[in-house]
């Protein structure tokens, strides 16, 4: 199936509003609307997801990417827009399906094990109403698939952190769920286990198809386990692309910045000559006031022709040097291979073409 | 460290004082040398022991059954749903709480005897002219006194539950709806075995306070353990035998003590590590009037008919209750009841600063002990400290007699003395209680970035410790009081000659059939109780 996200190859428009095409889809959410008394915590909010898509909703705390969670699910009530997955509609205008009919496997953040029953139990939670060798056989597969073999009879307090979260997934996954969802999945997770639990939990799902939505606050947990990243903000959806051309193709500062992409130089149309000096290759053309992406590790120091500009703070990170220097009344943070002496003077220039990034 | 290790002998001989009385029970029934030939024991093992086994078992179960009735339901309402006059209800619920049972059981059988309102009009209406000509229920019998013991009781269990219900995460719910199940099946597969530790546990208390009440079953002429020890010693003299009767409840209220610290193990694990709690359904027109119906009613019984009940005594008879001796009582109990208060918040202060500085099993252990005496019922416990205040007794006259002194009489067994004792013996476990969860909430951190800044130990408790607990310390004080004020069974066997507190002064009058010129002490100590249930409303309120 080919991605039916328009790939964002002009950066200055928000991907979000040219998601319009139409065709099959297994998840097709529009113009989605959640608000808690007056205050609106998700707007307009519209995706589509093709069968066995990682889908990563990111976005800052409070940016309304758990509610968007929780909407798709039928955990909270939302106002106006359309949610259809496999074309069953969940919701519709005032129609809105319970959340137990709507075959949508939910993880959650402190994983929501039944504290008082066993690994087995909860797993075998869903499957009543089947013969109890069914059910045994069905419990034993899943837990073979998430490798918590023998542990059925141990109660999730005697459980790692890791294999709790294992047991969450056994247990949507046990109800065959159409899609799942995970409300930050790593966060309880140490750091040194996440990789490895990520990859692992990545080829689980990708060996079967499964599509999954995940939300997270960590631009790295996107990079590592999502296919496609949306970025939330203020409640809206800012943008929607794979990891790499959010970092790279940002459509507007906000994405820039949340993603860390590099630094953002200022840049007016009147005066866009003013640092000619510092850029190898011609710069694009674009109508509008806007700002220049600048990738830490795209300059060449030491031009002959470059522009100058002074040291104030240079820093080891591994393998090279973060320096913080001024240009004019701006700051750009640049990498280098060696440490630059302070308040040193420095001829730099970018070597690639720049992207512009506009306010929408 | 010197002077704690001072700490650790003082609150290790207290913690011995405390459950000394408890070895000296021991010894009076298995060793003593009454004990040994024990006739008044041996002819009511024989007779009755069994049959007062049996009925106290049976008040136990009545209780717990009328109890669980009147609790689970508001618990779960109060906990799920979102209803007009909720806020008011769910502390309503507690009321009743501060009517103690014999009080409620005395108004009952004024209200339902045969020659009271409710039987007189009924032969009115149907022109029955004799007993024989209708059934009506008797309320002085194993089933009326647990009715009385559960409308005083059944608050225990309704708020702990109605904490487990409220400390449920919505998550759980959450998972189980996109599980598939719908709300019948959470609730009996999910909430209802999540809240089972919660209800075992009020169950338990529940238990241990029927089956150490004295005051019901005595006012209804119901022979259980309780009241065959109050016989033993009070009517046949025999100290070993009611030592004996003593040994084998205490038998009965440890069981329980020790299913309920098993009860509160499994609760830890079923604690969510996200604090999330319950969000509320607001409930539909039926189930507001469902629910309003049930509680009011429930609060009718327990504390509204009481109440009235005991104001209308009051106002026929309120200026002979004005000018009884009430207040001179009054002077004597809340004096006690002060000084108990104190010491046992001293004496939580001791335990808890010594276990937070020296973290040792062993002060952990003291603890234990000392909170022991809670769980002993007061009957037990007045027998137990008879034994050794009564040997001290006997001993200091002989010695004085020997040195051809004047004897000095009662001076421990037979003082006030003996009454604090108990007092201090029982409730110190309060105090400890309420001292204890403040200190856990002070972060150990605290304590080593105090040190870091070369704080020495007393400094840190005076200046770090103490402000943290204060509103803790206070409490301990508060509750402890009212406690006191309280209790009947210890303070029937041990007040001295002439002194009364107010539960017994109002006790004395409800046995003698003479409440009404008891009712202002009543009123009193049930104002007194109320009070933690104010304050205990206006925190929960705050947090």
């Amino acid at each position: 199936m080919t991605l039916n996200i328009k790939p964002t190859n002009s950066a200055n428009q928000p991907s979000s509003g040219a998601l319009n095409i139409t065709q099959a889809n297994t998840l097709n959410i529009e113009q989605l609307n959640v608000q808690f008394d007056q205050k609106k915590i998700l707007q307009d909010f519209s995706l589509k997801l093709n069968e066995g898509d990682i889908l990563c909703l990111l976005g800052p705390s409070g940016c309304g990417k758990t509610t968007a969670l929780k909407a798709i699910a039928g955990l909270l009530k939302t106002q106006t827009g359309k949610v259809e997955l496999f074309g069953k509609v969940l919701k519709k205008n005032a129609f809105e399906l319970p959340p137990e009919k709507r075959d949508i496997g939910f993880i959650f953040q402190d994983y929501a094990l039944f504290p008082h029953m066993t690994v087995a139990q909860n797993i075998g939670f869903s499957l009543k109403g089947q013969p109890s060798q069914a059910i045994e056989a069905i419990i034993e597969q899943t837990l073979n698939l998430v490798h918590l073999d023998g542990m059925q009879s141990r109660y999730p307090h005697e459980l790692s952190g890791g294999q709790q979260q294992r047991t969450a997934v056994a247990r949507a996954l046990a109800n065959r769920p159409k899609l799942l969802l995970m409300d930050e999945p790593f966060s309880n997770i140490d750091s040194q286990v996440k990789q490895s639990l990520m990859s692992e939990l990545r080829r689980l799902l990708k060996s079967h198809n499964i599509t999954c939505i995940f939300v997270t606050h960590a631009k790295q947990e996107a990079f590592a386990f999502a296919d496609k990243t949306a970025l939330l903000n203020n409640g809206k959806l800012v943008q929607m692309d794979s990891s790499q051309n959010l970092y790279e193709k940002p459509c507007e500062p906000f994405v820039a910045q949340f993603m860390e992409s590099g630094n953002l130089l200022a840049c007016q149309q009147e005066n866009k000559n003013l640092f000619k000096n510092l850029f190898k290759k011609k710069l694009p053309e674009n109508q509008q006031d806007g700002f220049l992406l600048l990738r830490e590790n795209g300059f060449e120091l030491n031009a002959t022709n470059g522009e100058s500009v002074t040291v104030l703070d240079s820093l080891y990170i591994g393998y090279r040097y973060r320096n913080e220097v001024k240009l004019a009344e701006q700051t750009l943070y640049i990498e280098s291979e060696h440490e630059l002496a302070v308040h040193s003077q420095v001829k730099i220039q970018y070597r690639h073409v720049p992207e512009w990034v506009t306010q929408p | 460290m010197r002077s704690f290790n001072f700490l650790s002998i003082t609150s290790g001989a207290i913690a011995l004082l405390i459950f000394a009385p408890v070895l000296a029970l021991m010894y009076e029934s298995f060793f003593s040398a009454s004990a040994l030939n024990d006739e008044t024991f041996q002819n009511l093992a024989q007779s009755v022991l069994w049959d007062y086994i049996a009925n106290s078992l049976q008040i136990v179960f009545g209780t717990l059954i009328f109890a669980c009735l009147f609790a689970i339901a508001p618990a779960w309402w109060c906990a799920r749903y979102d209803f007009s006059g909720r806020r008011f209800l769910q502390w309503a619920m507690v009321f009743p709480l501060a009517i103690p049972a014999y009080i409620s059981a005395y108004v009952y059988t004024e209200a339902l005897d045969y020659a009271g309102p409710i039987q007189t009009s009924l032969r009115a209406t149907f022109s029955w002219t004799s007993p024989n000509d209708y059934w009506f229920f008797d309320i002085r019998s194993i089933t009326g006194a647990s009715l009385m013991l559960a409308l005083a009781l059944y608050p225990y269990i309704y708020l702990l539950l109605r904490n487990g219900f409220a400390n449920q995460s919505d998550h759980l719910e959450h998972a189980g709806r996109l599980l598939g199940a719908n709300e019948r099946r959470i609730f009996f597969k999910i909430r209802l075995p999540l809240a089972r530790p919660a209800l075992a546990i009020g169950c338990t208390l529940v238990a241990m306070e029927s089956l150490a009440d004295f005051g019901t079953v005595h006012l209804f002429a119901i022979s259980t353990l309780t009241t065959a020890i109050y016989d033993s010693w009070l009517v046949y003299g025999s100290l070993s035998t009611a030592a004996k009767i003593s040994c084998l409840l205490l038998l009965f209220v440890l069981s329980l003590t020790w299913l309920e610290r098993r009860q509160r193990q499994a609760q830890k694990h079923y604690d969510l590590k996200g604090s999330h709690s319950l969000s509320r359904k607001a409930a539909s027109p039926q189930q507001l009037i469902i629910i309003w119906l049930v509680c009011l009613s429930i609060i009718t019984l327990g504390f509204i008919i009481p109440l009235i009940t005991l104001i209308g005594y009051n106002l026929d008879y309120l200026t002979e209750n004005l000018n009884s001796a009430l207040w001179q009582h009054a002077q004597h109990t809340f004096t006690l009841a002060a000084g108990a208060g104190i010491i046992c918040t001293m004496l939580a202060l001791l335990f808890n600063a010594n276990q937070r500085f020296k973290p040792k099993k062993l002060h952990a252990a003291q603890q234990n002990l000392a909170s022991i005496g809670y769980a002993i019922p007061g009957t037990v416990l007045a027998i137990a400290i008879l034994i050794p205040l009564g040997a001290m007794d006997l001993g200091l006259n002989a010695l004085l007699e020997s040195w051809n002194m004047d004897t000095i009489g009662l001076v421990f067994s037979g003082s006030s003395f003996a009454l604090l004792m108990a007092f201090v013996i029982r409730f110190t476990a309060i105090a400890n209680g309420s001292v204890h969860s403040a200190y856990e909430h002070i972060p150990p951190n605290l304590d080593l970035a105090a040190r870091s800044l070369n704080t020495r130990s007393w400094d840190m408790f005076k200046h770090i410790h103490l402000p943290l607990i204060t509103p803790a310390t206070v409490s301990a004080l508060l509750l402890v009081f009212i406690e006191c004020v309280k209790e009947l069974p210890a303070a029937i066997l041990l007040r001295p000659f002439d002194f009364e507190t107010l539960s017994t002064y109002v006790y004395q009058f409800a046995s003698d059939e003479q409440l009404e010129h008891g009712a202002l002490a009543a009123l009193l100590i049930i104002a007194v109780s109320l009070i933690p249930i104010f304050v205990l409303s206006r925190t929960q309120k705050m947090s």
